[in-house]
């Protein structure tokens, strides 16, 4: 295993730091010298067009994506640095957990086993403690009844909710959310916000740090602390959550909040 | 018109049958593991580049050989002259022809179950740190075994079918048995309705199993 250099020359050290990421779909250059700081306990949603970058950034900082480019550090300690891992993938994966769109169930596991699974195999945690560990986040997330349940028969709320509760159990240092709310109905959008949120607020460390894509900008505003905007691979406006949509000054972030504000008719 | 049915002149034989029986099933069962077991692995082999250029192609090759071919093949084989060893029974030569086979169907089909596993669960599966040997494990495995089911069931029965050629070779199977029964008795008709009998008996139990597993919630777990 590779040793991970400390880069700490701060006494403040940001959970996570990430200076210079580039990264190429193909001939598509999708992020291009992104920079961008979280620190302990702060919640950063970013917005932006679709095919601006958001959603490679998440895969990226979780190394599900191969960026060309780039260092990041956890802690203050480089996991990748010039583009090139410096810990294997499944240790920074374990720290930096990814929640998706489409939730990525395993679908021949119950609930239960889909909860357990990377804590058991992984962590090496025991059976029955991985057992007690995924009903108490059951419980909190409020899908403790379908535990016994297979993907295919839980609702959209339901699933998503089990995407979370499966990586929260792991209890990471960078929870990765990839517009976990497209695709669900009001409620249910509602129902998988407040779950998240209630998540948070009961995080015992207090130092989780949330990155999170989303094209709700109620949830953004009400849920981050800062909104960052992204155009061409890039933060083009980083402002806190609260001031954001009357602070913001560049004409695209202001072409893309009025978007949202205008009658589609 | 009529045939006067006379099933009494194979009652001595019937332990014969019955060991024939044995002997089917025996091919059959044998030759659907080990061709499973080294079908799958074939099939993930074949996934991988650049080997898949000069395997693929064999693959194909044993497929449009017929079964009746292989056999005569694996047991004409000159065994002393190219490997210095004895030549197996007919039993063994039948059950190696049988696994060929089982092994390329099953791998033709393998290959083509791994491009279609749920890109989703694996990668939710490597979003928890999974590695890849128990993503393979965990997800991509049971995966496969979901799709190809319903055609290992069929590829089995075809199996059973088609072990009864293993008595070219002398492979004392039920139909071997049968051929040798009518020899003596001269009574073809009553013979083959017992062989085909036992055939039923032994397809059958298959046959309903693959019709419960299309409509199963395993299935669908995928």
């Amino acid at each position: 295993m590779v040793e991970a250099t400390l880069t700490t020359d701060q006494l403040d050290i940001d959970r996570l730091d990430i200076h210079g990421l580039s990264c190429a779909n193909g001939p598509l250059r999708v992020l291009n010298d992104f920079q961008m700081k979280v620190k302990m306990g702060e919640t950063v949603a970013i917005i932006g067009r679709s095919g601006s970058g958001k959603s490679t950034l998440l895969r990226c900082l979780s190394l599900l994506q191969q960026p060309d480019r780039g260092n990041v550090s956890l802690d203050g300690k480089n996991y990748l640095q010039n583009g090139k891992a410096l810990l294997p993938l499944w240790q920074v994966r374990q720290q930096i957990v990814m929640v998706f769109q489409d939730y990525n169930l395993f679908p021949n596991m119950t609930a239960m086993n889909n909860i357990t699974l990377a804590l058991e195999k992984v962590r090496k945690v025991p059976r029955k403690e991985a057992q007690e560990k995924a009903h108490k986040m059951a419980e909190k997330l409020g899908i403790g009844h379908v535990l016994n349940r297979y993907p295919n028969s839980l609702s959209g709320g339901q699933a998503q909710r089990l995407a979370l509760a499966r990586a929260m159990v792991l209890e990471p240092k960078v929870l990765l959310l990839d517009e976990i709310t497209s695709g669900l109905d009001p409620e249910t959008i509602l129902n998988v916000t407040e779950a998240i949120t209630e998540l948070r607020d009961s995080d015992a460390t207090g130092n989780l740090a949330i990155v999170l894509v989303t094209h709700l900008m109620q949830f953004a505003s009400d849920f981050a602390d800062r909104i960052c905007f992204l155009d061409g691979g890039k933060v083009v406006e980083d402002l806190p959550a609260e001031t954001f949509f009357q602070e913001c000054k560049m004409e695209a972030t202001r072409n893309f909040v009025a978007a949202f504000m205008r009658p589609l008719l | 018109m009529n045939y006067d049915w006379d099933f009494s002149v194979f009652l001595p034989y019937l332990p014969a049958l019955a060991r024939g029986a044995l002997i089917t099933i025996e091919l059959s069962v044998i030759s659907s593991i080990v061709g499973t077991l080294l079908g799958v692995a074939l099939g993930i082999v074949y996934r991988l580049k650049p080997i898949d250029r000069v395997l693929l192609p064999i693959n194909d090759i044993l497929r449009a050989v017929p079964l009746l071919v292989l056999i005569f093949f694996v047991y004409y084989f000159p065994y002393t002259e190219l490997l210095g060893v004895s030549a197996p029974s007919a039993f063994a030569c039948a059950t190696v022809a049988l696994t060929i086979a089982q092994a390329v169907y099953t791998a033709d089909v393998v290959r083509a179950a791994v491009d279609g596993v749920s890109q989703g669960s694996i990668l939710g599966a490597r979003s928890v740190g999974l590695r890849e040997n128990e993503i393979w494990r965990y997800i991509i495995l049971p995966d496969i075994f979901r799709q190809i089911a319903p055609s290992l069931v069929a590829f089995y029965i075809g199996n059973i079918r088609m072990s009864s050629l293993a008595s070219v070779i002398g492979c004392e199977d039920v139909v071997f048995v049968a051929r040798t029964a009518i020899s003596q008795r001269f009574r073809s008709l009553e013979a083959w309705t017992i062989v085909a009998l036992i055939y039923v008996i032994l397809v059958l139990p298959l046959t309903i199993a693959a019709r419960k597993l299309e409509s199963s919630e395993w299935l669908k777990r995928r």
